[in-house]
């Protein structure tokens, strides 16, 4: 699905020289993966997803989506494929205060030309446990909630890719844990997932973890393509 | 784009955000309300000046002044060259010409009945008065021709000066006193009210032009007098025969400036409307001053609100908003709030101007004009305060704006 060939991205710091985030980075995303991507605080995972989501360019290397190049597409095409394929989970939720469960879930449409927005945010909101929460505001929910308002807002425009950025960061660790089983009953439904965690316990849960270091990438574990082991089972027998 | 549910969202977050909106609001309620006043009372005076002007004055009416081609006071002494004559001579020697009547005025005279005394104005008049000034009497009866003739010691009261000279007695018949001229009172004027210059025309006395002239004013001139035509389409092409007539009349030679001012309808209602610009454009300006200060306010909360909703404009940018879709939301959102304030301040502006017509003299006229001008104002500075905050929000960087 998606292919980073030689990906480096570096940021200009005022006194010293140019700060590499990214050197070199090669990584390919295949339909119905489920990946974890681990490192130290400042390893550049935020700057490798926003990069991953469009959101950000890469200063040199190759992006290809479905296998066209992405890299020299105009923003507007840009925001476009965002809204149709991809969905972001983010760890401070980032949900409007002052609108309701529905309405938050209900923005990507307003960018898409899908029919009945209400219906899809409803459905959205529904399959991620929060149909008696439909009318809350931010403010009336839990974290875990609010985490699952973010992510049926992620799941209403059906994208193929979720990106979530430390989803758990801001949750305690049960609500945390119910959050990931959430994610892998998404992937186990066909959603690729790339999620980003400095916890090495949660990032067992998926099928392929990949470390970040000194911006450089290391696939650490990876379930063998074709193996029907549930990750879970992989990760109990790797503790074994 | 599904723009319904945009501008859904724009009309929740007004109401969400209520004293947030409530601050942007105020001022263009309070500009367009004082725009819709304002317009109103400048209507208002336009129309009813108008019809005292279309009332005293009808189409076909001419007016002659003595004076040196401009009205008001002027300098070097009265013009005395203007005669009943020149009536006559206008009303035989030119086409068209119905009737005239010349008249003459002496302003602030003591006039005296037993013990009291009242200061008022004496015209003269001559017996034509009512055909030729559309005023006659109430009481009683006007001048007759022979009183004009014999410049008969009689006058005609207005119902003001009658009050005051007379109070519950029947003032026909008596006799008054102009200084030492002894005037038998023969009626009592219709009521006329405040005419064009504020002076009150119940207030007032009328004598036979001769009388005042020979009797009061020792002077054979009199100071003005008024021509009535057939054909109101002819009231320029007259009045310049009637230039040309006094000149010859008066032997003026080539380079000597006109000794009469002609005034037609057209030259009063010109005049009339020149002076009503000031209520009717220069006031609504001061309120354009208003919502001008409006628009800097509403730009500074908006560039504020922006601020507090930068991870807003990321997460939609997030979710696929293009630049050009952020821009018009915020444009929206201020633009709606500003119309929605132009119709609040639009009826408070209707409502003010009935009110303050019902509690005063003033007449207060809202036109559709008025109220589309309230409304246009208040898209306007909608649009001029929404533009700038409007393109910041645009151009935030998302990756930025979600840190
Ligand atoms: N816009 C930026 N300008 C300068 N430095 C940046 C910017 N964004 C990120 N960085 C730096 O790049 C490094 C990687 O950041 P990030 O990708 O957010 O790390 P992580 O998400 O792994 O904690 C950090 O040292 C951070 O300070
Ligand atoms: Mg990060």
């Amino acid at each position: 699905m998606i292919q980073l060939k030689g990906i480096c991205k570096s940021y200009q710091r005022p006194d010293e020289g140019p700060l590499e985030v990214l050197k070199n980075v090669d990584l390919s995303i295949n339909e119905g993966d489920y990946i974890a991507i681990v490192g130290p605080s400042g390893s550049g995972k935020s700057t490798l997803m926003n990069i991953l989501g469009l959101l950000d360019r890469a200063d040199s290397g190759e992006y290809l989506m479905d296998g066209d190049d992405v890299s020299e597409l105009s923003p507007a095409k840009l925001a476009k494929l965002r809204n149709e394929k991809i969905g972001f989970v983010f760890q401070q939720f980032h949900l409007l205060p002052r609108t309701n469960a529905i309405e938050n879930v209900e923005i990507p449409l307003i960018y898409s030309n899908a029919d009945k927005p209400e219906e899809r945010a409803i459905g959205a909101l529904k399959s991620v446990g929060l149909g008696n929460r439909m009318k809350h505001f931010p403010e009336e929910l839990s974290g875990g909630q609010q985490q699952r308002v973010a992510i049926a807002r992620a799941l209403v425009t059906d994208p193929e890719l979720i990106l979530a950025d430390e989803p758990t960061g801001n949750l305690d660790k049960t609500t945390g844990e119910d959050l990931m089983d959430l994610l892998q009953q998404l992937n186990a439904d066909g959603r690729t997932i790339v999620v980003i965690t400095h916890d090495e316990n949660l990032a067992k849960r998926a099928k392929r973890t990949v470390h970040i270091d000194d911006g450089r990438l290391n696939e650490l574990r990876a379930v063998a393509p074709g193996s029907n082991a549930s990750p879970t089972e992989t990760q109990l027998g790797g503790a074994a | 784009m599904n723009t319904k549910l945009l501008f859904a969202g724009s009309a929740r977050m007004m109401m969400r955000y209520k004293m947030r909106t409530f601050f942007m609001a105020i001022g263009i309620v309070v500009g367009v309300t004082a725009l819709v006043f304002m317009r109103a009372m400048g209507v208002g005076a336009e129309r009813a000046i108008m019809a005292t002007v279309n009332k005293t004055f009808t189409t076909a009416t001419i007016n002659v002044v003595a004076g040196g081609g401009h009205l008001g006071p002027r300098a070097g002494g009265p013009v005395t060259s203007l005669r009943m004559a020149d009536f006559e001579a206008i009303k035989n020697q030119l086409d068209g010409v119905v009737l005239t009547g010349a008249m003459q005025w002496l302003p602030g005279q003591d006039i005296r009945y037993r013990g009291n005394t009242r200061q008022m104005s004496i015209y003269g008049y001559t017996d034509q008065t009512e055909a030729v000034w559309l005023r006659g009497v109430r009481d009683g009866e006007y001048f007759t021709a022979a009183d004009i003739d014999s410049a008969a010691r009689v006058a005609v009261i207005g119902t003001r000066a009658a009050e005051a000279l007379f109070g519950d007695e029947d003032p026909i018949g008596k006799q008054i006193q102009a200084g030492s001229v002894p005037l038998r009172i023969k009626g009592v004027l219709e009521l006329q009210g405040i005419d064009t210059h504020g002076a009150d025309k119940d207030d007032e006395i009328h004598v036979p032009v001769t009388t005042l002239m020979r009797r009061l004013m020792n002077v054979d001139h009199v100071f003005a007098g008024r021509v009535i035509i057939d054909n109101p389409d002819n009231v320029e092409a007259v009045g310049e025969q009637i230039k040309a007539l006094m000149r010859e009349r008066h032997s003026l030679s080539e380079g000597e400036p006109d000794d009469v001012v002609v005034i037609t309808p057209k030259l009063v209602q010109d005049i009339v409307s020149n002076a009503n610009r000031v209520l009717g454009r220069y006031l609504p300006a001061a309120a354009g001053v208003a919502l001008l200060v409006a628009a800097i306010v509403i730009a500074n909360i908006m560039l504020i609100a922006v601020k507090e909703r930068v991870p807003e404009i990321g997460i939609r940018k997030a979710v696929g908003a293009e630049s050009r879709q952020i821009n018009f939301q915020f444009l929206t959102e201020t633009v709606v709030v500003a119309l929605t304030a132009g119709v609040f301040g639009v009826g408070l502006g209707i409502i003010a101007a009935l009110v303050y017509d019902s509690l005063s003299e003033v007449p207060m006229v809202v036109t559709p004009g008025s109220v589309a001008l309230g409304l246009g104002a208040a898209l306007v500075v909608g649009i001029l305060a929404g533009v700038m905050p409007a393109r910041q929000a645009s151009a935030l960087d998302p990756v930025n704006a979600l840190r």
